[in-house]
């Protein structure tokens, strides 16, 4: 077992910063991953990630920040092996952004070696104006699982491993109107060149925060939000509104609804309850989706889940001070299906994380017959996390 | 969200941690001497820290590192500096309103009051102790009891019950307090049934901007052999020059 002693530098820590021009960090870990479809009695696929984050910042005169960020990753194992058509490998060196900046280094039979600049921008920070350009993270979520506010990147409760998620391609334009309100702009050019452009006002009132946004999603829809975070007592109490309706046809279709509202509570002993549900309005007759489809693909704030309504809990508990576990389930009524996530996460060391998560996703489906039948995925994860 | 409790819990601990130094601090009554080493780090409108907590166990250790800025009791700014993996995380308290920056998802997250309530990683420095802290001086009966040395420095020993109706965990504090300096040196914290649960001990005494304070402090729990929670001040400055607007949601972001 790796148990590497750090002692952190706090003598380091002490020296002033602020006079510094540059800092970088990341990590590094491995991750196991096993997938079945079906039954856990059927063949598995295997696969092995090395993951390595470089965050470089740098502050090269007063207002300016530039900031870079990389995943590099070694992938190895039964997805690339058996990727005779190249769409595994191509599907890694695909980017949604404008800027074409995901590259696979080394294609082989047996590994792909993968680097995706995923930060890219400079920042001027000028008083109470900040001006951001180029590849960046925009979050406007105010909940926590599916969020319907969050239209330039939206992010996916299963996918752990890649919690910084995505960049927009993005010019993000920010005036702090008080101490803890904001009016912005943001515009976004995808990989179609479809622009997403919309503003964000927010601000605090009564111990809550309150947002409404409003603008133009991927070129095809009108719409606007609104988002809130307060509490009920001592509980958390989070929410998030969408209304879309396409520009084209605006006056013949109805558009559609989003909304997301969640409660999260933390106990004296450190317990910690979360519940959050999912309204996703979705087009008539559109297709059902597969639980494979869902957990790959770029989520959309119009795509949240595969129901129209989803609910999730989750329980989490700090066993000892250095172990986690946590329990995450999901219900989708719709196809009888459910989402069932159980993890523990152990600190090895400052630095040194280790866990284990694994993920079934099961539901009823119609198969080319029209007859529902039940898939069930399973999914097991092992990783080790260096932070640097 | 796993780490998210444990890091916006060492948010908080830090938050109020600064809150209980300030709260810490010439022939007087026990009362006066309480006060006057209350007031000996407290008092002040506005502070700033650099810190390092180690908690050490028999078994493993875990560092975490710093920065806090103060105004007040109302407004407060914490920046993790280390370790790496919670590095550059930023919290803000406003009055009753909290904030948790986080920038590798590049998001502000509004703090439930429940969180409030967080404990550090197994810390032996409770949210409870150091919110309570303040109350030595009005929630007890102050008592001198003898005289001792502590550290090659003279102190009162001071017996603290509490008030009839005080909302007190405690059943019974002694304190250590330097005649020369008002130093708090050592702090013993009993049960109702007079049992002692911890001891807090202060150790290098140095001039920190312009002032005589320790700046180590260990926390000792009876009952837990090999268990123990240092906090070491790499950094103190009082009276520094901020103005209310050092406590924003812009600042969270960029402060460093």
């Amino acid at each position: 077992m790796l148990f590497v002693f750090q002692v952190y530098p706090a003598n380091l820590t002490a020296q002033n910063t602020i006079n510094q021009k540059w800092s970088l960090d990341g990590y590094l870990s491995n991750m196991q991953t096993i997938l079945d479809i079906d039954s856990l009695n059927g063949y598995w696929l295997y696969q092995s990630q090395f993951h390595n984050r470089l965050n470089l910042k740098l502050y090269p005169v007063s207002p300016l920040l530039i900031s870079v960020g990389a995943r590099n990753r070694l992938i190895f194992g039964d997805m690339v092996r058996m990727d005779f058509s190249g769409e595994y490998a191509r599907s890694l060196g695909q980017e949604a952004g404008w800027m074409d900046l995901s590259f696979n280094l080394l294609e082989k039979n047996s590994y792909i070696l993968n680097t995706n600049i995923d930060r890219l921008f400079f920042q001027l920070q000028l008083n109470k104006l900040w001006i951001t350009v180029g590849r960046q993270r925009i979050n406007w979520g105010q909940t926590f699982v599916w969020n319907p506010n969050d239209w330039f990147n939206t992010y996916s409760f299963f996918d752990f491993d890649y919690e910084e998620r995505p960049g927009s391609d993005a010019v993000r334009i920010q005036y702090f109107t008080g101490f803890t309100s904001s009016a912005e702009v943001a515009v976004k050019l995808d990989h179609d060149e479809n622009i997403t452009a919309a503003f964000l006002l927010k601000m605090n009132k009564w111990q809550y925060d309150f947002q409404l946004l409003g603008g133009v999603l991927a070129g095809k829809d009108y719409g606007i939000g609104a988002g809130w975070s307060g509490q009920i007592r001592n509980m958390g109490f989070r929410g998030e509104l969408n209304y879309f309706r396409p520009i084209e046809n605006f006056k013949d279709t109805a558009g559609l609804f989003f909304a997301s509202i969640g409660l999260d509570y933390i106990f004296d002993n450190s317990l910690m309850l979360q519940f959050e549900g999912l309204y996703n309005q979705q087009p008539e007759g559109s297709d059902q989706e597969d639980f494979v489809d869902y957990y790959q693909k770029s989520l959309s704030v119009k795509d949240l889940s595969i129901t129209e309504w989803s609910l999730f809990g989750q329980v989490s508990y700090p066993v000892t001070p250095l172990l986690t576990g946590t329990l995450s389930g999901m219900i989708f009524p719709k196809l009888r299906g459910y989402f069932i996530g159980p993890n523990v996460t152990y600190s090895l060391s400052d630095n040194l994380d280790f866990s284990f998560v694994l993920q079934v996703f099961s539901g009823e489906f119609s198969n080319y017959e029209g007859i529902d039948k039940r898939r069930t995925i399973h999914l097991g994860f092992l990783r080790f996390k260096y932070n640097f | 969200m796993n780490g998210i409790n444990k890091i916006i819990g060492s948010g908080i601990a830090a938050m109020l941690f600064f809150i209980q130094l300030q709260a810490n601090g010439q022939q007087l009554s026990a009362y006066e001497i309480v006060k006057k080493a209350d007031d000996k780090l407290r008092g002040e409108q506005t502070g700033y820290a650099e810190m390092t907590m180690e908690i050490i166990r028999p078994t493993w250790n875990r560092t975490v590192a710093f920065k806090s800025w103060n105004m007040e009791t109302e407004y407060s700014l914490v920046l993790i500096t280390g370790p790496p993996k919670e590095e550059g995380q930023s919290f803000l308290k406003r009055g009753n309103d909290m904030w948790n920056w986080n920038p590798t998802i590049n998001r502000m997250i509004k703090l439930p009051p429940s969180m409030l309530a967080q404990g550090w990683m197994g810390s032996d420095f409770t949210n409870d102790d150091l919110l309570n802290q303040s109350s030595i001086v009005v929630d007890y009966t102050h008592t001198i009891i003898s005289e001792e040395t502590i550290t090659g420095r003279d102190c009162y020993v001071i017996e603290l019950i509490p008030e009839e109706d005080a909302p007190v965990v405690w059943g019974k504090v002694i304190l250590w307090i330097s005649k020369s300096d008002y130093l708090q040196l050592k702090a013993e914290y009993y049960d109702e049934d007079e049992y002692l649960v911890k001891t807090e001990t202060a150790y290098e005494i140095k001039t920190m901007d312009g002032r005589l304070i320790p700046t180590r402090f260990e926390l000792i729990p009876a009952d837990k052999p090999g268990n123990k929670t240092i906090v070491t001040m790499d950094q103190v400055k009082f009276n520094i020059s901020l103005s209310e607007s050092f406590f924003s949601q812009q600042n969270m972001q960029k402060v460093r």
